[in-house]
């Protein structure tokens, strides 16, 4: 039974291994190491995730001791494994086995892999850790570890530039969202006394929605205010884009497959409690969709092909988000689920993109690149379809599936979304006709392109396959499908609790129809995008010559990083440099440790000098001190 | 009329026999190891005592564990689960100081049965001044305890700093005990000479303390400076950095440890039961010797360059919290609402793993001919990282940083202090805890900082590695097993 810790506990044996010894092992036996500790894993997860479907809840809690006993606050070092949590650790092991392979590929001219494959090793300890924790403070940690990853895998290229500063400015925005989750559990174990996720959601299926509103209505807005982080939302989204600074399959993998969904899957765990809680709710409804659009229009006009993919990331978890906001939490997870198949293949596309032209990622310096690379175009093409949401694709069926959850809600919301849509496929074919289709706009680079080694295009080929396939489990219902998918996250996301979801109706023809509407539009603008592209960039140019300020605008993202570059961080500079002459030189330095420190230096000569090393002194010290404690007495008592 | 006086003294003492099954089997085997055992082991294979010494010590941690509970003696003697755990803290102390011993003995070529029948004589006093519940007893162990001490400290008779320090411990020592005897028998007098029990005294006291005040409080506060003495706190502490720079180091490791938890168990019982009712006399005079220790002890560890002697201040200012348990005692309360003598053990406990953890390596590092000054641990981090980190475990948990075991033994004392009403005493307690975290961080500092000049690197010996890494782990996870911990404390009933 106890073969589930094995789970995290095999990948930070490789971490232990690589990071301890890298440097003595050959290349290719770290890369082994590495990617055989993450097959392991993945076997194991998908003996659990059997077992799970075997047992009769759903659900298998392991309590395997105890971390943490302070008073009333009691952390099991325990796990659950339901169908959630098992999902996901699938999704981590088996899209992580796939992304350890291709880095095998695609880090072939790199130095110092260990490094890179021990941060990789940990990671996926880390989040799964994440995922199989039954307790909130538990989780944190892993939620802090892959942040910790994060930040280290991001600046991998620490001999550049711009990557430790992408790291470090990942880092601190993730700082602020976990703030947030710190305090939404304390506030959650202040109103419960409890920190076990288990313990919690039963109170809170026993509780009426009146008790407690205002302070678990603060609680999931933390919460919240963490994932925003985490999951890159509007406020806290700007790093993503940036973290595209570390190496490809590290973006595949963190920023577009596993880390940047744990919001979601926070959330969904908790999703009883946010279920009480509709302010909340629609704040996260809102945010979604607003960070949906958002992001989808900042990545219109983008050059660089990672970022339109950063971008795309960041808009497809708003509409994830979107789905949670409406309570269609089985749908947002499912939305997670798929997307973590084809995003993580059109990364690990544009990584071979990336790797067949020798490291050049400005999408107008490539074109025409479809019979030089001609695995990677087809895998590319079934991502790009899915990401457009093509009818039949899994992209398809998660993401619509949240749009008529959202209708139902509130039709202004769906208009945005379907706008968010009109945008992704606009992008996406953008895209792909920039890099695969036309003529060639850099002779020189395109000569020298060839088709990726098999280590890379493997794994390319099974991403499609989990691409493409994904759908089966999870063909909407009111789509005519049964969505095994959602009726079986449904144990897992009440917890076993009995509290009622919001019954969602369905309306097969009502669904038809908002399908075909945002079908039929996307497509529409799939196609535009096309016509627009095939001649080259000719349109594009002329755009930016007639609508010079939108374009602007679009291509710099809003300006929103150099307003918070003028408005917070260089005001914060200021002040510090202020604290620092003033506060910490002068008072701190000055009055606060100097002067106690050079106080406590004279007292302990004093000290020292009392130590005569002579037996006549210290009886005569003792005989005083008798003497003292007398008079002590004497003056206490008058 | 006479035989049968003898008779039912000698029935008395049989049925009391138990009680000090583990001190009189030690005393026993320690005087057959003098004569005729060591007639029996050739000159140079005297180093197999150690072994056979570490076997007597399991023995009499299984025996210490099954005596019975109860009083005997006339009152004179008690074992209950609180002296038991005191008891076995001094024997596990005892045990990891021959297994410390034995390599610098090795070296130095002064295996001789004398040392461990020395340290199995003073672990007797030990076990039977845990139990003492008589100034009679209380008196006679503490000497029993003491006087092979002082031979142990000056047990290299070719240096001259441990022969120093043996007699001037010697001299101190017989000094305090003799304010101490005059104490008691002031105390004796002031009871009309009807007491000497803790039990009887805690109510004689009371009556006497009208008619002969002067005499009942003189009294009182000799044996308070007697006890000050024998556990170094300020203004009676002069001794400790002489006598714990001057022994051979396993034996600084023991005084620091074993002695020390039997002297304060001893003194906390004293105050706590027989002067339970007259606090006015002593915990005026006790707030001040509290806190004069906390300040003097880490103020001047500060300036220290030899680590014993930078220890050896810091354990002054350890005495010093602890009397903050014994200023708080309460033996009516149970740990979960703080007791002293409770919070007391589980402090001891605590120092007990840091204090041999670091002493081992200091040994260890003296055994290669170094060690003993802070600066010889200067790049020790690379040297062995291994043992870099205990030391540096071991460090930060004296210093009390969380999560070590350290810190929750400290934070435990500290909150039980705050909810009796010490406010300033304990205030004064985190402040001087601050100030030690600068000498501790200080060696951290050499260890990991700085780098060392042309020095090989270490290899660990299996003793060594052994007593570290027990050490460490208890540092470690200490903290993990707390609630098992104070489970097991909250047994502990005085």
């Amino acid at each position: 039974m106890t073969s589930v810790i094995l789970i995290p506990l095999i990948p930070l044996l490789g971490f232990l291994i690589n990071g301890l010894m890298g440097h003595r092992l050959s290349r290719g036996l770290s890369q082994v190491i590495a990617c055989s500790t993450i097959a392991s894993s993945f076997v194991l997860s998908l003996i659990w995730f059997t077992r799970v479907l075997a047992s009769p809840d759903h659900r298998i809690d392991l309590v395997v001791g105890e971390w943490m006993s302070v008073g009333n606050l009691q952390i099991p070092f325990g796990f659950v494994i339901d169908a959630l949590s098992s999902v996901m650790l699938l999704v981590i092991t088996g899209i992580g086995l796939l992304i350890h392979i291709y880095s095998v590929g695609y880090m072939h001219h790199e130095k110092g892999t260990a490094r890179y494959f021990a941060y990789l090793n940990l990671f996926v300890f880390f989040m799964t850790l994440l995922v199989m924790s039954s307790s909130l403070p538990f989780l944190f940690v892993g939620w802090e570890g892959v942040g910790l990853c994060s930040y280290l895998l991001i600046g991998y290229y620490f001999e550049t530039e711009e990557a430790p500063q992408a790291g470090l400015k990942a880092f601190l925005y993730n700082r602020v969202g976990d703030v947030g989750v710190l305090i939404g559990m304390m506030t959650l174990f202040l109103i419960f006394g409890t920190l076990t996720i288990g313990d919690l959601l039963q109170q809170v299926s026993q509780l009426r929605p009146e008790t407690h509103f205002g302070l678990i209505t603060f609680a999931t807005l933390m919460l919240f205010i963490g994932c925003t982080g985490k999951s890159a939302q509007i406020p806290l989204y700007l790093w993503l884009p940036d973290a595209m600074a570390g190496p490809t399959p590290v973006s595949a993998l963190i920023h577009a497959a596993t880390m940047v969904t744990s919001g979601i899957y926070l959330i969904c765990r908790l999703a009883p409690l946010f279920v009480l809680t509709p302010i909340t709710l629609h704040l996260i409804a809102w945010i979604g969709v607003a960070t949906a659009l958002f992001a989808a229009t900042m990545a219109l006009f983008q050059r660089d092909i990672k970022k339109v993919l950063a971008y795309s990331t960041v808009s497809q978890l708003g509409f994830m988000f979107l789905g949670l906001g409406v309570t269609g939490f089985s749908a947002g997870f499912f939305h997670v689920f798929t997307h973590a198949w084809f995003k993580a293949l059109l990364f690990l596309g544009a990584g071979s993109v990336i790797v067949a032209l020798h490291h050049e990622q400005d999408l107008f310096k490539m074109g025409g690149l479809r019979e030089k690379l001609p695995i990677t175009f087809y895998t590319m093409l079934i991502g790009a379809l899915c990401l457009m949401g093509f009818p039949g694709t899994s992209g398809f069926a998660s993401k619509d599936e949240i749009l008529y959850l959202t209708y139902l809600h509130s039709p202004t919301l769906w208009g945005f979304g379907v706008l968010a849509a009109i945008c992704t496929a606009f992008y996406t074919a953008r895209l792909m006709v920039l890099v695969f289709a036309g003529k060639p706009r850099d002779l020189k680079i395109f000569d020298h392109a060839h088709e990726s080694p098999k280590w890379i295009t493997i794994p390319l080929i099974l991403l499609s396959l989990g691409a493409l396939l994904a759908v089966m489990f999870g063909w909407p219902e009111s789509f005519g499908g049964h969505n095994t998918i959602a009726v079986w996250l449904h144990s897992a996301i009440t917890y076993g609790q009995t509290a009622e979801q919001e019954a969602h109706t369905l309306i097969p023809t009502l669904a038809w129809t908002l399908a075909l509407i945002s079908t039929v539009l996307s497509l529409l603008s799939a196609g535009i995008a096309w016509k627009l592209y095939s001649k080259g960039l000719s349109w594009e140019e002329g755009f930016e010559r007639k609508c010079s300020r939108t374009y602007q605008i679009l291509r710099e993202k809003y300006f929103v990083d150099q307003g918070v570059m003028a408005l917070i961080i260089n005001p914060f500079f200021f002040l510090g440099k202020v604290f620092w002459k003033l506060g910490d030189v002068i008072i701190i330095d000055g009055i606060g440790v100097n002067l106690p420190g050079a106080l406590t230096r004279v007292m302990g000569d004093l000290g020292s000098h009392l130590q005569t090393g002579r037996v006549r002194n210290y009886t005569l010290l003792s005989v005083l001190g008798l003497l003292g404690l007398l008079m002590l007495l004497l003056v206490a008592r008058i | 009329m006479m035989p049968s006086f003898v008779q039912s003294l000698w029935t008395a003492l049989w049925q009391d026999a138990p009680l000090v099954q583990a001190p009189f089997f030690l005393i026993g085997i320690a005087s057959l190891m003098l004569w005729p055992g060591d007639l029996l082991i050739p000159r140079d294979q005297k180093r197999r005592w150690s072994l056979f010494t570490q076997i007597i010590l399991g023995i009499t941690l299984y025996l210490v564990v099954v005596t019975p509970h109860r009083s005997g003696f006339s009152n004179m003697f008690r074992i209950d689960t609180m002296t038991q755990a005191f008891q076995l803290i001094c024997t596990v102390a005892t045990l990891a100081t021959v297994v410390l011993s034995k390599k610098l003995l090795d070296l130095m070529n002064e295996h001789t049965v004398e040392f461990y029948t020395l340290l199995l004589f003073t672990l007797s006093g030990m076990l039977l001044l845990c139990g003492a519940t008589d100034l009679v007893t209380l008196y006679f162990s503490i000497e029993l305890m003491a006087l092979p001490i002082y031979v142990l400290v000056g047990y290299f008779r070719d240096q001259e700093r441990g022969i120093e320090a043996g007699v001037k411990y010697f001299l101190l020592g017989a000094f305090s005990s003799g304010i101490m005897i005059y104490g008691i028998s002031l105390l004796y007098g002031a009871t009309g000479g009807t007491t000497t029990n803790f039990e009887g005294l805690s109510t004689a006291l009371v009556a006497a303390m009208d008619a002969r005040g002067t005499m009942v409080t003189l009294g009182v506060l000799m044996v308070l400076v007697g006890m000050a003495f024998k556990v170094a706190v300020v203004p009676f502490h002069m001794w400790t950095p002489d006598v714990y720079d001057g022994a051979p180091t396993p034996i600084t490791a023991f005084m620091a440890s074993a002695p020390k938890a039997a002297a304060i168990f001893a003194f906390a019982k004293v105050f706590g039961v027989a002067f339970h009712n007259i606090p006015n006399v002593w915990t005026f005079g006790m707030e001040y010797m509290a806190a004069a220790s906390m300040i003097l002890g880490n103020v001047a560890a500060l300036r220290q360059q030899s680590m014993k002697r930078m220890l050896a201040y810091s354990s002054i200012a350890h005495v010093g919290y602890m009397m903050l348990a014994i200023l708080s005692n309460d033996p009516n309360l149970s740990i979960r609402s703080f007791s002293g003598v409770q919070s007391l053990w589980l402090y001891i406990f605590a120092y007990l793993f840091m204090n041999f953890g670091a002493f081992a390596i200091i040994t260890f590092l003296q055994g290669k001919g170094e060690g003993e000054r802070i600066d010889d641990f200067r790049g020790l981090s690379q040297r062995n990282p291994w043992l870099a980190f205990a030391m540096m475990l071991f460090l930060l948990s004296l210093a009390g940083i969380p999560p070590l075991i350290g810190f929750f033994s400290k934070f435990i004392l500290f909150k039980m202090a705050l909810e009796r009403g010490f406010v300033v005493l304990t205030v004064i307690a985190v402040l001087t805890s601050a100030v030690s975290a600068y000498y501790y961080l200080g060696v951290i500092n050499q260890m990991y900082f700085r780098s060392s000049t042309g020095k090989d690197s270490l290899k660990m010996d299996r003793m060594t590695g052994v007593l570290v890494s027990v050490c460490a782990l208890m540092v470690l996870l200490g903290v993990s097993a707390s609630g098992w911990l104070i489970d097991i404390v909250d047994k502990i009933k005085l």
